[in-house]
């Protein structure tokens, strides 16, 4: 499903990138014949500005490759990437590029630099050369936005490992980009952890406008998407809204991930004759089986 | 007999300074052999501190800890046996590699312990294929795995300890479904074999009720809960006010009973909500 109206801020055309070292110069299709395994498989696809994007895939589906693609740390060895016009190719553009598109990771102790928590978040906007003034500005403004502000003077590695995302997201957000990218950034969190960040991420689309993409395998945070794409083998096997794609139960479990419970349940009881709308949140299904059931001398 | 068993267990950081905190209090626990018990707290709980306390890594600051009727701290020898006879297997494990090769990281354990040669070589192998690692890869070099790969070698060397209990940190951390469901399925299968006492520490709910036999749910320093699964699942909106995460069906089964439909709540499979629900109905107390 693609948003027509909307301007493509990443194009993926012809993608593809592998991990094994190429000899100099050797095409596509020799790669191929030597059996090079592509990480990322000759993939076309289109961000759109706005946009709010889960990316499903089990490890090794080649989904935080796509990511890395996306943000110039790689580079695809076939096809062409255009991220907000540059194309990752361009070395002399990358400093621009990544101040278009952040990415946050999942390690929150790998991307921690400095020893006082606001330092840390300036950092990026201090590479870029702006007066003191601005970065002052920018990095308060970053961490009200994570609500870290009151621990802008502590030391980062005291900080809980969702406090840390936080500190890592907002020295994104003090670069301003345009679209972030979080490579499954809460895959190393606990469930109050988890749930902030998914808060933040949620915020900076709906509040702040940003086009956001996050990879995850946690089916409950994907349902919280726009927009759903699932990866297997480096190629897109499922592209659509959350409902369209969990729908199709079997496809999903084929691939080794699972759907919400709460979309499986609705399935199930839909073949016991009970007329359920779509249903992917905890709070959908309460909604649907409370409307459907009826109480019987109630 | 319990092969664990604690005794007005207490444990402060910072001891004797103006920031001592206390991490966990007064912990009385008694687990028999051969059980699968998931460890369940919120990141802070004191579950962390309580589990370091086992092989003694952590000395209490009061109370006793009893492995397998012997007090761990009575002497020196006894605390060095109980390193071997709770074998722990830290969070991320696979950071703590470093040997050359698969098989001596593996053997590392067994090694420290003085065994013969072709003991060490059947323990090797065998944790090997409890975890599911073949012959091939033992040559190999650890750093030329996969992350899931390294996962099951750093669970293997602590396996090959054979220790009485063994003791994992949120095994499944960082694992995509089925990657998760691999490592619970290898534990699993562990326990059933040796019989031997296992330990998974967890702040999910949701991953570990599908093999525990029995939970032990850790709140704000104390040991809030111990019992079955269906024990503790029947007690899930105190979890809920713990914090702790419970599988998204025990929550919409919480919510239907507070908009008035009369359905049991100590629910955690899919399949459990949908017999119930039919339940229901045969008994003519709901209708659709």
């Amino acid at each position: 499903m693609s948003e027509t109206n909307k301007e493509a801020v990443i194009r993926l055309r012809g993608v593809s990138f592998t991990y094994d070292e190429l000899p100099e110069g050797i095409s596509e299709a020799e790669a191929r014949a030597k059996g090079a395994p592509m990480a990322v498989d000759a993939l076309d696809l289109d961000i759109y500005d706005g946009e709010c994007v889960a990316v499903l895939g089990h490890n090794g589906s080649g989904k935080s490759t796509f990511a890395k693609l996306c943000n110039g740390i790689l580079v695809p060895d076939y096809g062409d990437i255009l991220v907000y016009g540059i194309n990752t190719r361009e070395e002399d553009r990358l400093l621009e590029l990544r101040q278009k598109v952040g990415m946050v990771f999942q390690n929150p102790d790998n991307q921690i630099v400095a020893t006082v928590v606001e330092e840390d978040v300036a950092f990026g906007p201090e590479n870029l050369g702006f007066p003191p003034e601005e970065i002052r500005a920018r990095v308060d403004s970053a961490l009200k936005a994570v609500r870290m502000y009151k621990y802008r003077g502590h030391e980062p590695h005291k900080l809980s490992g969702g406090q840390k995302q936080r500190v890592a997201i907002a020295g994104i957000l003090a670069m301003k980009p345009e679209c972030i990218l979080f490579d499954e950034s809460t895959a190393m969190l606990d469930p109050k952890g988890r749930r902030d960040i998914m808060r933040i991420i949620r915020k900076m689309h709906d509040e702040m406008k940003k086009t956001v993409v996050y990879i995850t395998h946690y089916m409950e945070e994907a349902a919280l998407a726009d927009r759903v794409i699932v990866m297997e083998n480096g190629k897109v096997i499922s592209d659509g809204t959350p409902v369209e794609v969990f729908s199709d139960i079997d496809r999903i479990r084929a691939v080794g991930l699972d759907v919400p419970e709460a979309t499986e349940l609705g399935a199930l009881l839909r073949e016991e004759g009970m007329a359920l709308p779509d249903i992917l949140t905890t709070e959908d299904c309460i909604e649907a089986l409370a409307n459907t059931l009826t109480v019987k001398g109630a | 007999m319990a092969i664990l068993k604690t005794e007005h267990l207490t444990y402060s950081y910072s001891t004797g300074t103006p920031f001592e905190v206390t991490a966990i209090e007064d912990i009385d626990l008694e687990i028999e052999t051969g059980e699968l018990v998931a460890v369940i707290g919120h990141t802070g709980s004191g579950k962390s501190t309580l589990i370091q306390h086992f092989n003694g890594l952590l000395k209490p600051k009061e109370g006793k800890v009893y492995v397998d009727g012997q007090d761990i701290w009575e002497s020196k020898k006894t605390l060095r046996a109980s390193r071997f006879a709770v074998g722990l297997c830290f969070q991320y494990p696979e950071y703590q590699l470093f040997e050359e090769t698969v098989y001596k990281d593996i053997a590392f354990g067994p090694k420290n312990m003085k065994l013969s040669e072709e003991e060490i070589d059947r323990r090797v192998r065998e944790a090997a294929r409890f975890t599911g690692v073949p012959d091939d890869m033992l040559e190999k070099s650890p750093f030329d795995l996969s992350g899931g790969e390294k996962r099951r070698v750093a669970i293997a060397g602590v396996m090959a300890m054979e220790p009485k209990i063994l003791i994992l940190d949120e095994p499944t951390a960082g694992l995509d479904p089925k990657g998760r469901d691999t490592i619970l399925g290898l534990i699993q299968n562990y326990r059933e074999e040796t019989g031997r006492t296992v330990m998974i520490v967890s702040h999910s709910m949701d991953d570990v009720a599908k093999i525990a036999t029995k939970v032990l749910v850790i709140n704000d320093k104390h040991a809030a809960m111990y019992g079955t699964v269906d024990e503790i699942y029947e007690r899930s909106e105190e979890l809920i006010a713990m914090g702790l995460d419970v599988p998204q069906v025990t929550k919409v089964f919480l919510g239907l009973r507070e908009k008035g439909i009369p359905v049991r709540t100590d629910i955690y499979t899919v399949e459990q909500a949908r017999a119930e629900l039919l339940d229901l109905r045969a008994k003519g107390v709901v209708a659709w």
